[in-house]
């Protein structure tokens, strides 16, 4: 099987990995009180407190900083569990794998469905906010543009998933190196404070593809903006991760297996 | 129709010797261990084959190189049909859902329609006799009652080759009866089984054939009877050595 197959076959098997995706996002809340309801209460949660923190740090008009913290920390979780996740998305397929022939593509889908999911999720929280603070003239045409910004960090999820996934079987180092990794990205990327317009062409954010990422959807939402030069970075990324699928797949897809 | 062939087939498994690996060198110490060595072997249409074998004489890998699930290092491997493998006694089953979330995760696994699936849980919940404990928590199972959901998840079967390895739990004896005429009218349809059990009870009740794998290798492959014989020789004078030693 080819690395197109795969995609091919594991796509045809939706049924299957949009149930496990959606059964493993119920247990996980199982038991809790308000079920899946505390994925939204958390992102309230955090982008309540860190608002009412990092407003008055940063001295910012509180009502626009809340805008700009909640969609930039609703887009980051999605990254960053993206990133994390993917140590284990085959070792948690582990079972399954071992036991019959199966697209190895079926577990990564699994894994960004239901990231996707969470992520579609958020909306029910940032787009009410937008609307309660901004009104409904503040809806326009450009948040299409931040709805093709999430289908491409959607896209890069995808093969990033892949090709760490399997790093992360091969290599046992790289699991726990994962979550310190998306730590340090955390602090060094736009996500709680604005950019400082003197800092606008430093290359330290330039070259920072998350930034970019952000920028997809901040831009269009809170500035009215087509980020034109982020949506390059993104489909270099994109390519960039496609690429290194499609290296590295007839090397792994027979070994796989073996490793987890 | 129906077969299996394998051609001079090769697998070995690779490991670290205990805990080993670390600093630069994540391949230090890797082993090999020879699970099949340049195996040969067709199964045909009505073939109902036991592996007999030690532990460890590479029964496993032979169901999972047949399966596809793991591929060999040389050799070829033909099989026609549609094949359903199913190793281990609880592999694939969610302990937190319940009987018949996994029963439908089965059938998707499978890949069968909605309706299908629909279909065979009803015929597995009457065969099963689970009735309404099919909708808890399959961790609030007694053994009995896994063992009746394990089987009732072999008869998702919608294949020509099926392989089981150790599929089988006890269950009790009257289940026992009910599931070796489910597997008879099964296999009547003239498919494949290839079944790897150390219980010579259950090789007996569902095979006519069988295969003796000693390290990695065919030793032996005809009737059950004949080969059985043989297999407990083996051991026998294994153990008697053993004993001299």
């Amino acid at each position: 099987m080819d690395f197109i197959t795969d995609i091919k076959e594991g796509f045809k098997r939706r049924r299957l990995w949009k149930r496990l995706a959606v059964l493993e996002l119920k247990s996980r809340y199982q038991g809790a009180f308000i079920g899946t309801s505390w994925i939204l209460l958390t992102l309230i949660l955090k982008v309540g407190m860190l608002s009412l923190v990092y407003s008055m740090v940063l001295q910012r008009d509180i009502k626009e900083y809340v805008l700009f913290l909640a969609i930039g920390v609703l887009t980051w979780n999605f990254i960053s569990a993206a990133i994390i996740s993917s140590g284990m998305v085959f070792s948690k397929g582990s079972s399954l794998m071992q036991q019959m022939k199966l697209p190895q593509s079926i577990f990564v889908f699994q894994n960004v469905y239901r990231e996707t999911l969470i992520l579609i999720l958020y909306q029910l929280f940032a787009i009410p906010l937008l609307i309660a603070l901004k009104g409904f003239a503040f809806i326009s045409v450009l948040w299409l543009v931040a709805l093709a910004g999430f289908v491409l960090i959607v896209l890069n999820a995808f093969f990033v998933n892949m090709w760490l996934g399997w790093l992360a079987v091969r290599y046992k180092d790289v699991q726990p190196f994962l979550g310190s990794v998306v730590l340090i990205l955390f602090l060094v990327t736009p996500v709680l404070w604005p950019l400082p317009e003197k800092f606008n062409d430093s290359l330290l954010f330039l070259l920072n593809p998350f930034y970019h990422l952000l920028e997809l959807i901040r831009a269009p939402v809170l500035n009215n903006e087509i980020p034109v030069l982020s949506f390059l970075v993104g489909i270099g990324c994109l390519l960039f991760n496609v690429v290194i699928c499609i290296i590295f797949y007839p090397r792994v897809k027979n070994k796989l297996v073996l490793w987890l | 129709m129906a077969s299996i062939s394998l051609n001079n087939v090769t697998f070995s498994y690779q490991y670290f010797p205990s805990i080993s690996g670390g600093l630069f060198k994540s391949n230090a110490g890797l082993k090999q261990n020879t699970a099949l060595s340049a195996f040969n072997l067709t199964i045909k249409d009505g073939d109902r084959v036991a592996l007999l074998g030690v532990n460890g004489a590479g029964k496993s890998t032979l169901l999972k190189v047949i399966a596809g699930v793991i591929q060999p290092e040389s050799g070829v491997v033909k099989t026609e049909g549609q094949i359903y493998s199913f190793f281990g006694r609880s592999i694939g089953v969610m302990p937190q859902l319940s009987g018949l979330e996994n029963l439908y995760l089965r059938g998707l696994l499978l890949d069968l329609d909605d309706q299908r699936i629909e279909q065979k849980i009803q015929e597995i919940i009457e065969f099963t006799e689970l009735g309404h404990d099919i909708e808890r928590p399959v961790s609030t199972y007694s053994q009995g009652m896994k063992a009746r959901l394990t089987f009732g998840m072999l008869m998702f079967v919608e294949a020509d080759i099926m392989l089981l390895d150790e599929g089988l739990a006890a269950g009790d004896q009257f289940f026992i009866e009910k599931a070796k005429k489910f597997i008879d009218s099964l296999l009547d349809k003239s498919k494949i089984l290839v079944f790897a059990s150390h219980s010579n009870h259950l090789l007996k009740r569902f095979c006519n054939k069988a295969i003796l794998i000693d390290k990695g290798q065919i030793k032996d492959f005809g009737e059950l009877g004949t080969i059985m014989k043989r297999y407990s020789h083996i051991k026998d004078t294994k153990k008697a050595n053993e004993k001299e030693t």
